[in-house]
């Protein structure tokens, strides 16, 4: 009775990984409106099984005629704006460290106007004088090999910001073309603007666009957001250097709504700017003297989900400006997407492959420990199975590195099978030799628990999806094989 | 240290392997995948759907002996991105005529783009490598430290520093010898390589901890 009651389990457990294992290989089909669909989820892969986008970056070629302000060595120090410009009244503004605008009917300074208007200045500064100059995106003294390599090295870094990196970067040292490979998928716009972005922050004048503080004065940069009354507002907070803090406290004073006798008020403005790209136009309410700006960035929003957009590009921002602007202009010359060198024939010849080495280890157990072998054989298919359902169920991204991992992860387990079976040989007592087996095993496979772990938590997509197969193919193995010991299949 | 007669022969045996690879290196370099090395490739819209094999065989004909990889470009089956080490305007006409033949296309030598792709530094294939193995390195002898805290440290570490040197030393040079291109792939077989090494010297620690501690 017993027996048969043994019999019964074993048969049963063998179905049920069989069944597993055609789902897992074949595909869990189900009837959606008429049309069979498998509802697995599909792998994720990396660039060299699933394509790249070839991104090419020439050098930024334009130029353009401008009256701009000259310090006294001949140094630019902004462009001449016509105050035909000017005259916009700014929407957004400055914000203290509890999200309320400083710069608003709300600051101390602030009394009620009974007539508003922008101050205009004359474009003559004292210290510069104004003169017609060529701006080039790139002055052709930048253009040289140690500006491209600093280029290169600034948008590797930019690049390795983002979670689940993978690129390949390709410099022509003559042209200082770059050509950038990235993954086909939803970052690669953001990867196209962090590389061609330069990176450039100003805080200008906006009556005459006179450079005020540049990034020669952030200390540090960080994102942040606050939530009043379910509107999500995210902030681009940046913290000046001591040079910064100072300059701050003048400008604060400076830049303010001052209204005269007669009651009316004359406002001036400070613009910040991110690749000459007006972020706000705002004055101060508040001299500001702890060096900090806290700079709203897009719209307040109840949509949790937009929010996360806009949060996530002020994320991005904060890490450009925490990373030194970039010597070069760069704009995208081609995008292609290049389909893999791994064609659908050479990976059915690696799934072939790998199957018929399995086979042969699997014949070799079942000649060498006959039906216990045969049992160990069909289970181990059943480990692979279940290892590839949690790499889908996962998103562990499949690269041609974590291929090979995989392939290590079920060579533990077939050794694990190896080492118990010839166990069993010499003692018959289960309780122990499982015991002693798996200790064995896992004392000596502590070094690669260790890389599972640490690679695991790295940014780089192909160091962490090492990680990953070897935490799930190693976490999976210690599960598998307690669970079938536990129903007695061991 | 003492070894057999077996061992001095398989020890002698991957000294040579290792001084064979030197010497390959001296001479012909390492043998970079073409991906990875400055190449030049060219874009071929046809515009009609493509056999990759027939434009392989183009190829072939084309560049003789050099090396080619030939990959689809977008996703409509009827585009080609062909990278070779190098292109004449003799191989360019070449390819040209050849295509349209095939396919009935007005390719002109002239419309056609070759574009340089700059190689891929190994230091940049390497870099995102660094720091996990540092960490890695650093938890692994820590732990080994701890583990086998009875053996003599520099013994311990000595033992399997010169293991994994000289076996990671014997795969370069046959790799280097045999030509195999280097690309991420085969680093990581290397680090895979180091890995195993480790495991089995653990393994073989546990089980003979008594007798070497002694």
């Amino acid at each position: 009775m017993e027996k048969n009651l043994k019999r019964f389990k074993t048969l049963a457990v063998v179905l049920i990984v069989i069944l597993i294992s055609a789902i897992a290989f074949g595909g869990l089909y189900i009837q959606i409106q008429g049309v069979w669909k498998n509802v697995l989820p599909k792998f994720s892969y990396g660039m060299e099984l699933d394509g790249v986008r070839e991104l090419r970056f020439v050098l930024n070629t334009s130029e353009e005629e401008k009256e701009v302000y000259v310090d006294e060595n001949g140094n630019y120090a902004g462009d001449v704006v016509s105050n035909d410009s000017t005259t916009s009244s700014p929407e957004i503004d400055l914000v203290d460290e509890n999200g309320q605008p400083i710069s608003s009917e709300n600051a101390e300074n602030s009394n009620t106007p009974t007539e508003s208007q922008e101050k205009k200045e004359d474009k003559t500064l004292e210290g510069y004088k104004t003169e017609k100059r060529v701006l080039k995106a790139n002055e052709d003294a930048d253009i040289n090999i140690t500006n491209f390599e600093k280029t290169k090295k600034i948008i590797q870094e930019r690049l390795e910001t983002l979670d689940l990196y993978e690129y390949n970067i390709r410099l022509d040292e003559v042209t200082g073309e770059l050509v950038v490979e990235v993954p086909d998928n939803d970052n690669v716009e953001i990867q196209e603007s962090m590389i061609a972005t330069k990176g450039k922050f100003e805080v200008v004048d906006h009556q005459n666009g006179l450079i005020l503080l540049d990034n020669s004065h952030i200390k540090n940069v960080s994102a942040t957001y606050t939530n009043n009354d379910n509107q999500y507002q995210s902030y681009l907070i940046v913290q000046l250097n001591k040079e910064g803090t100072e300059k701050l406290k003048e400008i604060s004073k400076t830049y303010v709504r001052q209204t005269d006798e007669k009651g009316i008020e004359t406002t001036t403005y400070v613009g910040v700017e991110f690749d000459d790209q007006e972020l706000l136009q705002t004055y101060f309410g508040d001299e500001l003297t702890n060096g900090v700006l806290q700079i709203p960035l897009g719209q307040a929003s109840s949509e949790y989900e937009d929010f996360v957009i806009t949060y996530n590009s002020t994320a991005r921002v904060a890490g450009i400006l925490n990373l030194e602007k970039m010597p070069l202009s760069y704009k995208l010359n081609a995008d292609n997407y290049v389909q893999s060198h791994i064609t659908t024939e050479t990976r059915i010849i690696a799934i072939v492959s790998f199957a018929v080495i399995v086979l042969i280890l699997s014949i070799v157990m079942i000649v060498k420990y006959k039906l216990a072998g045969l049992k160990f054989a069909i289970l181990n298919v059943g480990y692979i199975a279940i290892v590839t359902l949690a790499f889908r169920y996962t998103n562990v991204l499949i690269t041609l590195n974590s291929l090979i991992a995989f392939a290590g992860v079920v060579g533990i387990n077939m050794l694990f099978e190896y080492k118990l079976l010839e166990n069993l040989r010499k003692n018959d007592d289960i309780k122990l030799v499982f015991t002693e087996t798996m200790k064995q095993l896992y004392l000596a496979i502590i070094p690669v628990a260790i890389v599972a772990i640490i690679f695991t938590f790295m940014q780089s997509a192909v160091i962490s999806s090492i990680g990953m197969v070897l935490f799930w193919g190693i976490a999976i193995q210690a599960l598998y094989s307690g669970l079938l010991y536990i129903i007695g299949m061991i | 240290m003492k070894l057999s007669g077996t061992k001095k022969i398989l020890l002698l045996g991957l000294i040579l392997i290792i001084i064979a690879g030197i010497v390959v290196v001296a001479l012909k370099g390492v043998n970079v995948s073409l991906l990875y090395e400055q190449h030049e490739s060219v874009n071929l819209v046809v515009g009609k759907e493509i056999d990759i094999n027939d434009i392989k065989d183009i190829c072939k004909e084309v560049f003789n002996n050099k090396e080619v990889l030939v990959r689809k470009l977008e996703l409509f089956d009827d585009a080609v991105n062909i990278n070779v080490e190098s292109m004449t305007d003799e191989e360019k006409q070449n390819l040209v005529s050849k295509v349209n033949e095939k396919y009935g296309t007005e390719f002109t030598a002239e419309s056609i783009n070759v574009n340089v792709n700059p190689k891929v530094r190994i230091r940049d294939i390497v870099r995102p490598y660094l720091i996990p193995l540092v960490i890695v390195t650093i938890a692994i002898v820590a732990y080994m430290v701890i583990r086998f805290r009875k053996i003599k440290m520099t013994k311990l570490l000595g033992k399997i520093l010169a293991i994994i040197l000289l076996t990671e030393a014997t795969v370069t040079s046959i790799v280097t010898i045999a030509r195999i291109p280097v690309t991420p792939t085969l680093i990581n077989v290397m680090f895979a390589v180091a890995i195993l090494e480790l495991v089995l010297y653990v393994d073989y620690t546990e089980k003979n901890y008594k007798i070497i501690k002694d």
